[in-house]
Formats: structure tokens, sequence, C-alpha cells
């Protein structure tokens, strides 16, 4: 497995950019580094970014949200391409939707297109890209559906979204998300509007998915035990931030980021006896035009002085670990 | 494939015998729609006229038969409601899309320009398209269109809303869709069921307001036999000769009747869910 990142997002800035008023930032410089065969997930809380941060990764933001800055690189033979340079609806990046990235979204209720068969839904995307004939793309869209695990396979693919069930659905969502074989899979709450014992098959299956198709897959989750089974790498989001980003054991043997000790800390153990959950106390600040220092100091037990009026730069620690915190010693400002 | 329901063939069936008389009019209709026998006048359905032949619904004022004029009219109101309705939808549909999907600006442009025409009645804007343009039936539909296009518009705006909240419009655009087939392959299909209806309901009002400007020599040209104009020209003789406006009257009732049966039944079909899982 080659070392380069098939997708690297380089300092990227989410805005808010009403009319008439001053674009507000609403995700800071965030850096996400996607490689073949391996799953990075991305924490955090409710509207901190994370969804924003992969609709941005496939230029799909709808106005008044936009890309403020930084780099979405997709590697190619030939150089790589900047996705946020592309028109969002220009031919060039809708060649890559699809084709080189595909999406899988949370609810797959609403997700697919109630007026079609799910095999014509499949076939559409091979159609497009890979210009297959009606009948060739329906056969492909056959095998997809076998691919994700259902049965009857070929029934299945004359039938209507509302005729399955949610797990069924969702299982179709991914075999629409792959079937042009993509390099990038980004999936954006896959499990989270399913039951918990489809939501382990439907995970299982991306991993297994990823792994024998050799996709880079970002996997957008507010559940730590998700990440702890399905990921190979974390970065945890906190207000638009990236606050810290590890290997998965390094993350859950020692947290680093204040934020990831409050998560984990606020997790029922399996082998503990009961305890008193500890929840993180205070609320997610709103997002405001102004941020000075780190978003997380107002609830933070160890804030120092510094922490309410600089924010911390990222700092690594050993084997990959990396985190934005003034406690790791090395930890400087950003500048402003 | 399941049994197509009563209300649907019966639908079916009286649009057919519309469309037939329209395309048959001179084998079927008993005499010239124009032919006049004035010892005839005004005579009360089922009488004999003066050839021996029998006045099946009466004759009007002129002597004219009021059968094959009703017969005759048949092609008037189908020009005229599924040219209106379609020319409308033709060019309101697109609009309200673009106003539901394209942005703001497009988004006020389509609703205040409908928002203006819906606020004034429409056989004041009609009046003066048609006298602008001169009267005549391809004149009328084009009257139809700049005028009922709001109507489709606001419909398909206000479908979009919904719509473009669906998750499945962001997957398709997600799977490298461009915007126009989103639109056409995605949305539209999934509007056409209250579009139908809303198409049944143009259909309805076209007919009506056809009579209405007929009646105001702004409509159909006064020898082209159409079912708003006798209604018009019967109106005078109300209280005398029932069968003038009775019959004209019966035939609009017949075909608005049939064409909601239809647009329900399309409605119906249109909808996954409605359709048996069993098959």
């Amino acid at each position: 497995m080659s070392d380069a990142p098939v997708l690297q997002i380089r300092r990227l800035s989410v805005e808010v950019a009403a009319v008439g008023e001053r674009p507000v930032r609403i995700t800071h410089a965030v850096d996400l580094a996607l490689h073949a065969g391996r799953t990075m997930a991305l924490v955090g809380e409710s509207g901190c970014g994370k969804s924003v941060t992969a609709l941005a990764a496939i230029n799909l933001l709808s106005p008044p949200l936009r890309i403020g800055d930084g780099e979405i690189l997709l590697r190619e033979s030939g150089g790589d391409v900047d996705i946020a340079r592309l028109r969002p609806g220009g031919a060039a990046m809708r060649s890559l939707r699809g084709r080189r990235i595909g999406m899988i979204f949370q609810d797959p209720m609403s997700a697919l297109d109630p007026v079609f068969p799910v095999g014509e839904q499949i076939a559409e995307g091979l159609r497009l890209h890979l210009g297959l004939s009606p009948r060739a793309a329906l056969e492909r869209a056959i095998e997809g559906l076998r691919l994700v695990g259902i049965p009857a396979a070929e029934q299945r693919a004359r039938e209507y979204p509302f005729q399955l069930s949610g797990g069924m659905r969702q299982r179709v969502m991914i075999a629409i998300a792959i079937a042009c074989a993509p390099e990038v899979l980004i999936a954006d709450e896959p499990s989270t509007a399913l039951d918990v014992t489809v939501q382990a098959q439907i995970l299982e299956l991306l991993r297994d998915l990823g792994l024998r198709l050799g996709m880079a897959t970002l996997l957008i989750t507010h559940d730590l035990g998700v990440v702890a089974e399905n990921a190979d790498a974390v970065a945890v989001m906190y207000r638009g931030f990236v606050v810290e980003r590890a290997p998965v054991e390094a993350l859950f043997a020692a947290p680093a980021h204040p934020y990831t000790r409050g998560l984990l800390a606020s997790l029922p153990s399996l082998d503990g006896g009961r305890e008193r959950l500890r929840p993180i106390s205070g609320q997610v600040p709103p997002i405001g035009p102004d941020i000075v220092g780190c978003p997380f100091a107002d609830r933070c037990a160890q804030a120092m002085a510094e922490c309410h009026r600089l924010m911390p730069a990222t700092t690594s620690l050993d084997g990959g670990h990396e985190v934005a915190c003034f406690l790791h010693s090395a930890a400087v400002a950003v500048p402003a | 494939m399941r049994r197509m329901p009563t209300k649907a063939l019966l639908g079916i069936a009286v649009l057919a015998v519309v469309v037939v008389c329209a395309l048959l009019a001179p084998l079927i209709a008993p005499y010239d729609p124009n032919d006049q026998d004035i010892l005839n006048s005004l005579a009360p359905p089922l009488t004999r006229g003066a050839e021996g032949g029998l006045h099946l619904l009466g004759t009007d004022r002129l002597g004219q038969d009021i059968m094959s004029r009703i017969i005759y009219g048949t092609r008037v109101s189908l020009i005229v409601a599924f040219g209106a309705a379609g020319a409308s939808a033709l060019v309101g549909v697109p609009l309200g899309l673009a106003a539901g999907f394209l942005g703001r600006v497009a988004e006020s442009a389509v609703l205040v320009l409908a928002d203006m025409i819906l606020s004034i009645p429409f056989i004041l804007l009609a009046l003066v398209v048609m006298s602008v343009l001169g009267a005549s039936l391809f004149n009328l539909v084009i009257a139809f269109a700049m005028v009922r296009w709001a109507q489709f518009a606001r419909v398909a705006y206000a479908l979009s809303l919904e719509l473009r909240e669906r998750e499945y419009v962001l997957a398709c655009r997600a799977g490298g869709v461009s915007m126009p087939r989103t639109l056409l392959v995605h949305v539209l299909p999934n509007m056409l069921g209250p579009l139908t209806v809303i198409f049944t309901l143009e259909l309805a009002f076209a007919v009506l307001m056809e009579s209405g400007l007929s009646f105001l020599g702004l409509g159909a040209p006064p020898e082209t036999p159409s079912w708003g104009g006798m209604l018009q020209e019967g109106r005078d003789e109300l209280d005398t000769a029932w069968w003038l406006t009775a019959a004209p009257g019966l035939a609009i009732m017949a075909t608005v009747i049939a064409w909601n049966f239809i647009g329900d039944w399309v409605r119906d079909r249109l909808d996954p869910r409605t359709q048996g899982v069993l098959r």
C-alpha cells in the first residue's frame, strides 16, 4: 500500500456567506488525509462541521455555504486535481462525483428516488460515467447488489425503494456509491438511521468493501463505539476545528485533548462496574464571527489563561498522534 | 397489472368518444353544422327536419342542428383545452423548477411575476392579449399560455420546495448527475401526480374560459361551432329552448368529469406506493 494519500484535504475552511453580510467561517483549517484501503473517522458532536466538511470534499455545498479557502487534492497520475478550485456545477467536477468519489448519506429512507426501481438507480451512474448500455449497466447493477449482500439481487433490482427495509436501502445506497469503483468513499453517518443490529452489519460491510476494493473511506460519525471498531485513524472535530488526530489505538489508549478525554469519559464502559457517567459540562458555543482562543476553553477543566486568548497550533506527539492543545509542551499559538 | 378502476374506464370511454367525434366529425355528424333551416328554428329535440332527417337534439335559432354542432364542437374544445393547458405547463413547469432550484434571483423573479399575473382576473388579461393578437384558436392558446403558466409555475415551485430538501436530490448530484438531468429525470417525475391534477383542472378551466371569450367575441371565430359559443348563443332562450344550453352544458360536464377521472387514475398509477406490492 503506497503511503501517498488518495485524497488530501489541506487547511480547508467552509464559510457561510449570506447576501450583504460578512462571511462567517464555520470550519477552520481542517487537514485530513485519506489513504487507499484505510478508513479515517471524523468524529464530533452535532453541528461541529463534520457533514459540511464531507460535502465540501465533493464540492456540493449549496449557498449560503461555500468553500472559504484550502485545498482538496485528489491524486491523479498527471498531478493532483484540486477539487476546491473546480466549479461546483461544472462538467469536470461532475465527472469526479460518483466516478472517483462516492458518497453515502445518512437517511436511506429519503436518499433514494421513490419513482425508480433500485436497479435503475444504480445503473444510472454506470451509464453516465462509464457509458455502458442500459442492459450492461443493469447487469452491473445486479452484480453490485450481490456485492453489498442483497439476496435475490435480480428480483430486488426491479423493486422500488418503498419495498425494501431500511438496512436493505442503505445497502442499495452503498451499491450506488461504489458502482463505478471510486477511489474515495465518503460515508456521512451511514448507520445513524438504522437499528443497532443492522448498524453493525452495514459498518462491517463498508469496512470489508473498503479493504477489498482498496477504497479510501471517510467515515463521519458521532459514535465513538463505531470509530473504535471500524476505523484505522480518527480526527476529532470540535466547533469547526480538528482538535486531535491519531491512529485508533493511540486515541483510545491515550487521548491527548481534554475534549477527547471528556468524550471518552462520557461513554459507559462494558468491563467496569456501574459508575456515574461524566458528561462534559456546558454547551457547544454558537457559531459566531469571532473565536478568540481555543473553542473548547470555556468548557475545559484544565484551561489556562492563554487558552482564552490564543488558539493552539497542532503539535505532533509520538506515533502519528497530533493535538491542538497548550497542555502539550511544544504547542505554540497559531499566528493570527 | 391490476384491473383498471371503473371510473378510469368511464373517463377514458368518454374521452375516446370525444376524440373520435373530433377526428371523424364530417362522417359522424348528421348535418353540416352551419346548414341553416330557418323554418325549423328552435325545434325541440327529436323533431323531423325539412329533408325528413331527425334533429336528435333539436335546432338553434338559425335552424342549425345542435347534435352536429356538438360533434364539431369537440374539435375546438379539444384543441383549446389541450393546447392551452399544454402550453401553460410547458412554460410554467420549467419556470417553477428554476424558481425552486436555481437560486434566489430566479426564485424572486418568477414568483413576483406569477403573483402579478394571478392577481389580475384572467378574462381581463386574455381580452387584452386577444384584442392585440386577433381572434383565432391559435391565439387563444397563446393567450392561455401567457397567463396560466403562473398556475403551473406556482405548483411546480411549491413541490420543488419540498423535493429539494429530499436527500436523493443531493444524492443524485453527489453521484455526478448534472442539474438539468436531475431535474428532468428525478425531480419532475416525482411531481407528475400533483401536476396531472392541476392539468385536468386547467383543461376544465380552458373550456370554461373559452366560452367566456367566445361570448365576448374574442374566442373561437363565430362560424366555428364551439361548446362555449353555443352556451352563450343559447343564453337568451334559456326559458323557451332549454336544449340550446343543456346540450353543450352536458357535453362540457361529461368531458370535464372524464378528465378528472383520468387525472385521478394517472396520479394513483404514478405513485409507487399505491401500486400493489404483489404483481
